[in-house]
């Protein structure tokens, strides 16, 4: 990844491990969208006013790859960043990292945009501008 | 060609599961697999004590989901899960979640494992039992 995008910056909770002593493997799914949150609002449009807007991007593929554990109460960076926008999806990719810059894990989610009925629509325009322009720095 | 044995799990969707859009948040369909996978090792004879017993366990390398559709509170839904792959040291389930009463597919993916020494966590060789258990052939229990 040429482009860090968004860090986003906790620490592991006890309620994250499980019996091996190490957060559980769905956690990072909650953990990509702690960066996601964060990517959409440092953005200038969080996610939050998205959704108050009509627009609405439901999870349609999630993929994760785990090279190294996490335990309990180390301090963990997601960095966040937008892969692809499509007329109609987009797709965010995530890296995991502990204190020591070891990564943990990397994956991706994409998201298709859809309506209140959930139905697929165009990303509108003042969405699209904002998302594009990412693209532009980021390449 | 022989057809793989595929464990079938039910479960309920819980409150606690859904979400703020009033279907259930994503990172539980990994959940619902490992549910699948539990019952699966357990249906081949590979419970929790056995695994103690033989001093290996696994670590899930890799997770993927493709969600179709939603699943809402009170759903009825079938996990079936079935060994899609077995290799030296490493194999992978592959997972199908339904709506048990209509029959549509809410979501399908896969995980793999890297089998591990239960102490040193250093990846060792699947045993000839446990690949036996793996590519098991029979029938569902009764």
């Amino acid at each position: 990844m040429s482009d860090v995008g968004t860090v986003s910056r906790f620490r592991v909770r006890y309620a994250e491990t499980d019996a091996m002593g190490i957060a559980h493997h769905s956690q990072y799914a909650i953990w990509f969208e702690v960066g996601r949150s964060d990517w959409f609002r440092e953005k200038g449009v969080s996610y939050a006013r998205c959704e108050t807007e009509g627009v609405y991007f439901p999870v349609a593929e999630l993929s994760v790859r785990f090279s190294q554990p996490a335990f309990y109460d180390s301090a963990i960076s997601v960095h966040t960043r937008l892969s692809e926008v499509r007329s109609r999806s987009i797709t965010l990719q995530y890296q995991v990292c502990d204190e020591t810059g070891t990564l943990l894990a990397t994956g991706h989610t994409r998201h298709i945009c859809v309506n209140e009925e959930r139905q697929t629509q165009t990303i509108p325009d003042w969405l699209r501008k904002v998302l594009e322009e990412d693209r532009k720095r980021s390449s | 060609m022989t057809t793989p044995y595929v464990s079938e799990s039910t479960l309920r969707v819980r409150y606690a599961e859904t979400d703020a859009q009033g279907i259930v948040y994503y990172a539980n369909y990994f959940v619902w697999f490992e549910v699948g996978r539990v019952n699966y090792l357990r249906e081949v004879g590979f419970d929790d004590r056995q695994r103690e017993r033989e001093g290996i366990t696994f670590v899930i390398v890799e997770a993927t989901c493709k969600y179709h559709a939603p699943a809402r509170f009170d759903d009825p839904i079938r996990v079936r899960t079935w060994v899609s792959e077995v290799k030296t040291r490493s194999f992978r389930f592959a997972y199908e979640v339904h709506n048990q009463d209509t029959g549509v597919l809410l979501a399908e993916g896969e995980t793999a494992q890297v089998v591990v020494d239960g102490i040193t966590f250093k990846p060792k060789a699947i045993t000839a039992e446990f690949r036996q258990r793996l590519v098991s052939q029979r029938d569902r229990p009764a």
